[in-house]
């Protein structure tokens, strides 16, 4: 066998598993070995990758599954997987992709599949290496603000959705449009200069205080202590 | 015969269910652990996560092997060179004392089946699996391991034995292997042959770690599902691995029906008895 050929053998195998097809050239391929047929030899890797796959979409979908009957969510992640190959060198990255899919074929969906996959990335992301607390703050150690790591931002519906980490738990807040603005501004890290400048610009002091002590307490954002 | 390779002793795939416990009470019973890459590489663009800060904290207290899932070397497709790229950074933030794949092809032109496909045992796939072998061990700068599979089909084309192989692979390259002792049994009995023949082809100084886990029975097959303690068969096989080649380090995968620490710690005190009685024996 040369090495087009093997080519050609794993370009047959993939078909045959991505279709979930059994073409007479797989029979060319696979040693017959009686009892067992072809067939059922192939279908082992069939029936693998559609379980694997659709379990890795029930499992980060959660939301999606619950607003369906179970048949209607399996022939959605169904379709997802007969018309997504995956790419992805793991399952939580070809998750990925499943939100956009939704919201093109099952836009009324689009609002929970994307919250589902809100939730994995935060509750994937590191917690921050330098992040400080109140006490060293008052002992008078300089600081940064910043959005927590774990803090994921996207609009929906035209409104501003976070899904932020506390302790394990992941939880969301929708942002009124100050705090969407306030958020925007702390996107890039601040000092307490920073902030006190703003506080003139459509910021009312109190508004400003208040959101941000919420949204320290929330780990929304968090305070960096200074490298130097 | 010597080994190339240390005897680590006894390990255990550590699972997510299992962090806490490793973390608060850091087991006697097992000396390593083996992870799998791909839970604490990188993602796409992004950086280290959770995953990878909590395995940071564990390997303060416990050896790690990282085992891969993705490396696709059975495959025709060119080496996934980002893939590589962030499996390099996980090796250099964790020093794993090994680091594994399978011999296997997850996919071709860019696609992942995420499943460990079976190749066919031909001089082609011998020649392309070892020049990308040697290619890995450059780019990581290290000396992997390479699985032997479990499979449910076998190709006319193959023209030597999955033993034969494996053989001239580890004489071709500088590759050890990753003797997965349950792989052996699930394909001895779906593709009939002895296992214990199986066992004796292999050059046993090249085999630098031991998987044992549990599987299933599907019909006419068994299938390496890893969700299950292991059986009595290959409890037996792995006993006479040992008595006839001496300890290696070896640990349990288990992937579902993840039990409790303490069943799971059951099954591995009987690794350390086995090679225990093998030490007092000789």
């Amino acid at each position: 066998m040369n090495s087009k050929n093997l080519a050609e053998l794993q370009s047959i195998i993939q078909n045959a598993i991505q279709t979930q097809t059994l073409p007479n050239s797989v029979h060319n391929l696979v040693l017959e070995k009686p009892p067992i047929s072809t067939l059922k030899r192939i279908k082992i890797y069939q029936d693998a990758y559609l379980i694997r796959l659709t379990e890795s979409l029930r499992d980060d979908f959660s939301r999606v599954e619950e607003k369906l009957p179970q048949d209607i969510f399996e022939n959605i992640v169904h379709n997802f997987i007969m018309t997504t190959p995956s790419r992805s060198k793991n399952l939580a990255e070809y998750s990925e992709t499943f939100p956009n899919y939704i919201k093109t074929n099952y836009p009324e969906l689009f609002r929970p599949a994307m919250m589902d996959w809100m939730e994995i990335l935060s509750s994937h992301a590191a917690e921050p290496k330098r992040k400080i607390s109140i006490d060293e703050i008052n002992s008078g150690k300089s600081f940064k603000v910043r959005t927590h790591p774990a803090t994921i931002a996207q609009e929906i519906d035209g409104k501003l959705f976070l899904a932020y980490r506390r302790e394990k738990d992941v939880q969301f807040y929708v942002t009124n449009e100050s705090e969407e603005r306030l958020f925007h501004f702390l996107e890039h890290e601040r000092s307490i200069d920073d902030l006190t400048k703003i506080v003139d610009q459509n910021f009312p002091e109190t508004m400003l205080m208040t959101t941000i002590t919420k949204w320290i307490k929330e780990s929304i954002i968090f305070c960096e202590g200074d490298q130097k | 015969m010597s080994s190339f390779f240390k005897d680590m002793g006894v390990g255990v795939g550590l699972r997510p269910s299992h962090h806490s416990h490793f973390l608060t009470q850091k087991p006697s019973s097992v000396s390593w652990i083996e992870v799998i890459s791909e839970n604490y590489m990188q993602w796409n663009n992004k950086n280290f996560g959770k995953p990878f800060q909590t395995l940071s904290k564990i390997r303060e207290d416990f050896p790690v092997a990282l085992h891969g899932v993705s490396l696709n070397i059975g495959s025709t497709d060119e080496l996934d060179l980002d893939y590589l790229g962030r499996l390099k950074s996980l090796i250099d933030a964790i020093e794993p004392f090994i680091v594994s794949d399978h011999l296997s092809w997850t996919g071709i032109n860019g696609n992942n089946l995420h499943d460990l496909l079976p190749i066919p045992y031909t001089e082609e796939s011998l020649n392309l699996i070892s020049k990308k072998i040697e290619q890995v061990q450059n780019f990581l700068d290290c000396r992997i391991l390479i699985e032997n599979p479990s499979s449910y089909l076998e190709f006319k084309d193959s023209e030597m034995s999955e033993p034969e192989f494996i053989f001239n692979l580890l004489k071709k390259t500088d590759c050890g292997l990753l003797l997965d002792i349950n792989n052996v049994y699930v394909s001895s009995v779906n593709h009939g042959f002895d296992p214990i023949e199986y066992l004796k082809k292999i050059p046993t100084e090249k085999v630098g770690q031991i998987h044992l886990a549990g599987h299933s029975k599907i019909n006419e097959f068994l299938i390496d599902t890893h969700d299950s303690p292991i059986c009595e068969d290959v409890w037996r096989l792995y006993r006479w691995y040992i008595d006839q080649f001496g300890t290696k380090s070896t640990m349990i995968e288990r992937d579902g029906n993840i039990p409790e620490w303490q069943e799971l710690e059951r099954e591995l005190l009987k690794i350390g008895e086995i090679q225990n009685e093998f030490k007092k024996s000789r």
